[in-house]
C-alpha cells in the first residue's frame, strides 16, 4: 500500500515538480530575508512534499519582487481541483465581482490590482461589475478596507493563510472572522453568541457545530451551500431556493428534529418578509422626497455617485458618504440593521434579530418618517404639491418607479383632473 | 447683430452682438424677446448645423443660449442647400404664446436630408415631432385650431394634428399659404379665403402675412408689399382671460405627458379652438 500512495503521489506532483527549480535556489537566500515565511513553508505539507517556492510564485524573480506576480487561485487549481471549481460556484467565488470597479482612473492607484480583473496585458476586464463604494475609497482604503475580504474569490491564502497548510486554521470558526462580522454582516459574532456558538465554547465540535460545519460540510469549498437568499435578502427563485432549503435541512438534522429545523427556518423566511417591507417603505419615502425636490442635498448638488451620476441611488450600489442625512439612516438600514436581523433569525441569535436588527429597522423607520416631515416644512410649498401639476408629476414619477401600476394611477389621475376640472 | 429699437421714438434700445446666423425674432411679452439662430462650423467630413433660440431682455447684458438642436450635414447637401441653410430658420408663435413651431435640420446617412417638424412647449422645454418636410420647403404655420399645423411641400398642403398625428389634405397644390392667428382669413394656395368664401387668389410667386387680428393682410410681389384692409367678423378673444390661462395650465400639462390629448379635450374650456 505504501508504495501505491508513494507512486500516485509522484504522478500528482510531476508536472509541477518538472516545471519548476528546485526550491533549493530560493531558501538560502530568504532564510535570511524571510526567514518566518521559509519556516512555515519547511513545516508545512507542501514544504514537506517539495513542492518548492517556484511551483506557486513562478521564477520571474523581477515579476515577484514588483508584485506583478501575486500568488493566486490560479497556483492552487492544478492540484486542488475540486476545491477550486466548489470556490468558483460558491459566493466566495465572486467576492471580486461583487464588489469590484475599475480603478484605472482613480487616485492613487495600485498597479497590481489590474490582475484583479485582468490579465496580463489583456485591457478586456474579466469582470464588469462594480461598487460605487469601492470607488470612493482612496488606494489605502481600498487595499485594506476592500480588498482584505474581496479578494477571498482569487486568493486561497485569504482563508488558507500564505504558507502554512494545517487544515486546522481553516477549520476554526475564528478564521472566517476576519470579514464575517462587523455592523454589515456579523456572523461570526451571531453564532458565537448563539447557543450554538456557546455549546462549541464550552463542550467543542463533537457537540455543536461550526461555521465550516454548516456551510461547508464535508470539507465543501462551496460556501454558498442551503442558502436561499441573495446577499440582498432577496429570495432565490423557487426551485434553487427549495433545493438549497433540502441542503440546509440535511444539515441541521444531523442534530435537530426536521419539523423543529424546518419550523425555525420558516419563521426566519418571515423575519425576512417582514423586515424587507420595512425597508421598502423608508426606500419609497426617500423617492418619494427626491421627487419633490426636497433632498438635503439634492444629487446634482453633491458630488456625483461613481457609477450612475448626479441622480438618486438606493439600491445595492447606494452610498454611504457625499449624500443625505435621510439616505444615510436609509444605508444603515439596508446595510446594517437588515442584514443582522435576516441573519440573526437564520443564526438563532435572539438579540440579534430583535434588538440589534429588527427594532434598529423600526426605529429608523422613524427617524426616516421624521426627518422627511421636516424637510417638507422647510421646503414648504416645494415640499408639499399644492398644484394638479405638482400632483400629477408625483404620480406619474411613482408610476415609472413601479410604486403604483397603471389602474391605480388612472383612478388618482382621475380624482386630480376632476378637480381640475371644477 | 442683434438690435431693440422703440417704434414710436426711433431711438435704438439696446444692441446684442452674436456670431451667427440670426432668423426672425419674436417678442414673448412686453420685454421678452427670442430670436432663432445657428451656427456653422465646417468639416472635412461636413457642416454642423447647430440650432440655437436666443432669449433677451432689454436689460440682458448678453442673449441666452437655449440649445434646440444639431446636426452635421454631409458636403453635397451643404453645398446643395446652403442657401436655404443660410437663410436660418424660422419660429412661429402659438397664439397663446406658450409654444413655438420650428424645423430641425436632418441629413441622416443612406436617406434624402430633411426637416423635422418639431412643437416646442417654451417653459418645460418639452418637444413633440410632429412630421417631416423637404430641406427646402417653406416652414411650416400654425392654423388657429389649437395646435394643428399646416406644411407644404411645394406640391400640395397639409394640415398636421401633432397631439393625435394625424395629417389630412388641405389642398391639392403648392402656392402661398398665411394663416391669421384666429385660423381665419387665411390663404391657401395662393388663393385668400375669409370666413369660408375665396375672395380671389394672389398672383404666383406672392407670399401674405395677416395682423396679428386678421383685419389687414400685407402681400408681397415683385419687391413690393400691398396692405389690403379686410373686414373680419368678429370672435371672441380667447388668448387673454381665465379661459387662455386654463387653456395654457392644460397645455402646459400635456406638453409634460401629465395628461393625454384625450384627458386635453376633455378638460379644455374651448376644444378645438384658441
Amino acid at each position: 500500500m505504501p508504495l501505491i500512495i508513494t507512486i500516485l503521489l509522484h504522478l500528482t506532483l510531476s508536472p509541477l515538480l518538472a516545471a519548476s527549480p528546485p526550491a533549493g535556489e530560493c531558501i538560502p537566500c530568504h532564510r535570511e530575508k524571510t526567514p518566518h515565511a521559509v519556516r512555515l513553508w519547511e513545516e508545512s505539507a507542501h514544504g514537506r512534499r517539495g513542492i518548492g517556492c517556484e511551483a506557486c510564485h513562478g521564477t520571474d524573480h523581477e515579476k515577484i519582487i514588483g508584485k506583478e506576480k501575486r500568488v493566486t487561485h490560479a497556483a492552487c487549481a492544478p492540484c486542488h481541483r475540486k476545491a477550486y471549481d466548489e470556490h468558483l460556484a460558491s459566493r466566495h467565488g465572486m467576492g471580486l465581482h461583487s464588489g469590484w470597479g475599475c480603478t484605472r482612473n482613480l487616485t492613487g492607484t495600485d498597479r497590481t490590482e489590474c490582475s484583479f480583473c485582468h490579465d496580463e496585458s489583456s485591457l478586456a476586464p474579466k469582470s464588469t461589475v462594480s461598487c460605487a463604494r469601492f470607488m470612493k475609497q482612496s488606494k489605502e482604503m481600498r487595499t485594506i478596507g476592500c480588498n482584505g475580504c474581496h479578494i477571498v474569490e482569487t486568493s486561497c491564502a485569504s482563508c488558507h493563510t500564505s504558507h502554512l497548510t494545517d487544515l486546522a486554521i481553516v477549520r476554526d470558526p475564528a478564521s472566517c472572522a476576519k470579514c464575517h462580522m462587523g455592523p454589515d454582516h456579523p456572523q461570526w459574532e451571531m453564532w458565537q453568541t448563539s447557543l450554538h456558538g456557546t455549546l462549541y465554547d464550552v463542550k467543542g465540535e463533537s457537540v455543536a457545530p461550526t461555521c465550516q460545519r454548516c456551510h461547508m460540510p464535508a470539507g465543501s469549498h462551496d460556501v454558498s451551500r442551503g442558502i436561499t437568499v441573495t446577499s440582498g435578502g432577496v429570495q432565490l427563485p423557487g426551485e434553487i431556493a427549495r433545493n438549497e432549503r433540502e441542503r440546509m435541512l440535511d444539515i441541521c438534522t444531523g442534530c435537530h428534529g426536521r419539523n423543529l429545523s424546518m419550523k425555525a427556518l420558516e419563521s426566519a423566511d418571515l423575519i425576512r418578509e417582514q423586515s424587507l417591507a420595512i425597508v421598502k417603505e423608508a426606500e419609497e419615502i426617500v423617492w418619494d422626497l427626491y421627487d419633490r425636490g426636497v433632498l438635503d442635498p439634492m444629487p446634482e448638488n453633491r458630488p456625483s455617485h461613481p457609477l450612475r451620476g448626479n441622480r438618486l441611488v438606493t439600491d445595492s450600489q447606494i452610498l454611504y458618504e457625499d449624500i443625505s442625512h435621510i439616505e444615510r439612516l436609509l444605508f444603515t438600514m439596508k446595510k446594517f440593521d437588515f442584514a443582522k436581523t435576516i441573519k440573526g433569525g437564520y443564526h438563532q441569535n435572539p438579540s440579534y434579530t430583535h434588538w440589534y436588527g429588527n427594532a434598529e429597522l423600526k426605529m429608523k423607520l422613524v427617524d426616516i418618517r421624521s426627518e422627511a416631515s421636516r424637510l417638507i416644512r422647510l421646503n414648504g410649498v416645494k415640499g408639499s404639491p399644492p398644484t394638479s401639476e405638482g400632483e400629477l408629476e408625483l404620480l406619474k414619477k411613482r408610476r415609472e418607479r413601479g410604486v403604483i401600476g397603471d389602474q391605480e394611477y388612472e383612478r388618482l389621475k382621475g380624482e386630480i383632473l376632476e378637480r381640475l376640472k371644477r | 447683430m442683434i438690435q431693440l429699437w422703440e417704434s414710436e421714438s426711433g431711438r435704438r434700445l439696446k444692441e446684442w452682438e452674436w456670431n451667427g446666423l440670426l432668423g426672425e425674432g419674436l417678442f414673448l411679452s412686453q420685454s421678452e424677446i427670442i430670436v432663432p439662430a445657428i451656427r456653422l462650423t465646417t468639416y472635412r467630413f461636413g457642416t454642423e448645423v447647430r440650432q440655437v433660440i436666443l432669449r433677451m431682455t432689454p436689460e440682458s447684458p448678453s442673449p441666452t443660449e437655449e440649445p434646440l438642436h444639431t446636426a452635421t450635414l454631409r458636403p453635397s447637401t451643404y453645398a446643395r442647400f446652403s442657401s436655404e441653410i443660410q437663410k436660418g430658420f424660422s419660429i412661429k408663435l402659438h397664439p397663446l404664446g406658450d409654444e413655438i413651431l420650428y424645423t430641425r435640420f436632418q441629413d441622416p446617412p443612406e436617406f434624402s436630408p430633411y426637416r423635422k417638424v418639431v412643437l416646442r412647449h417654451l417653459s418645460s422645454g418639452q418637444e413633440l415631432e410632429a412630421g417631416n418636410i423637404p430641406l427646402d420647403a417653406p416652414p411650416p404655420i400654425f392654423s388657429g385650431v389649437d395646435d394643428e399645423i399646416v406644411t407644404t411641400d411645394g406640391r400640395s398642403i397639409v394640415t398636421i394634428d401633432p397631439w393625435e398625428g394625424k395629417s389630412s389634405l388641405l389642398h391639392p397644390t403648392g402656392g402661398a399659404i398665411a394663416f391669421a392667428p384666429s385660423g381665419t382669413p387665411r390663404i391657401v394656395g395662393g388663393t385668400i379665403i375669409l370666413g369660408g368664401k375665396e375672395l380671389t387668389t394672389l398672383p404666383r410667386e406672392s407670399t401674405g402675412l395677416f395682423s396679428s387680428g386678421g383685419s389687414v393682410l400685407v402681400v408681397l410681389h415683385g419687391g413690393t408689399a400691398y396692405r389690403i384692409p379686410l373686414t373680419v367678423p368678429a370672435t371672441p378673444q380667447t388668448t387673454d382671460g381665465d379661459e387662455a390661462m386654463k387653456l395654457r395650465q392644460l397645455r402646459t400639462l400635456r406638453a409634460k405627458r401629465l395628461i393625454t390629448p384625450l384627458d386635453f379635450r376633455r378638460l379644455s374650456p374651448s376644444p378645438g379652438g384658441i
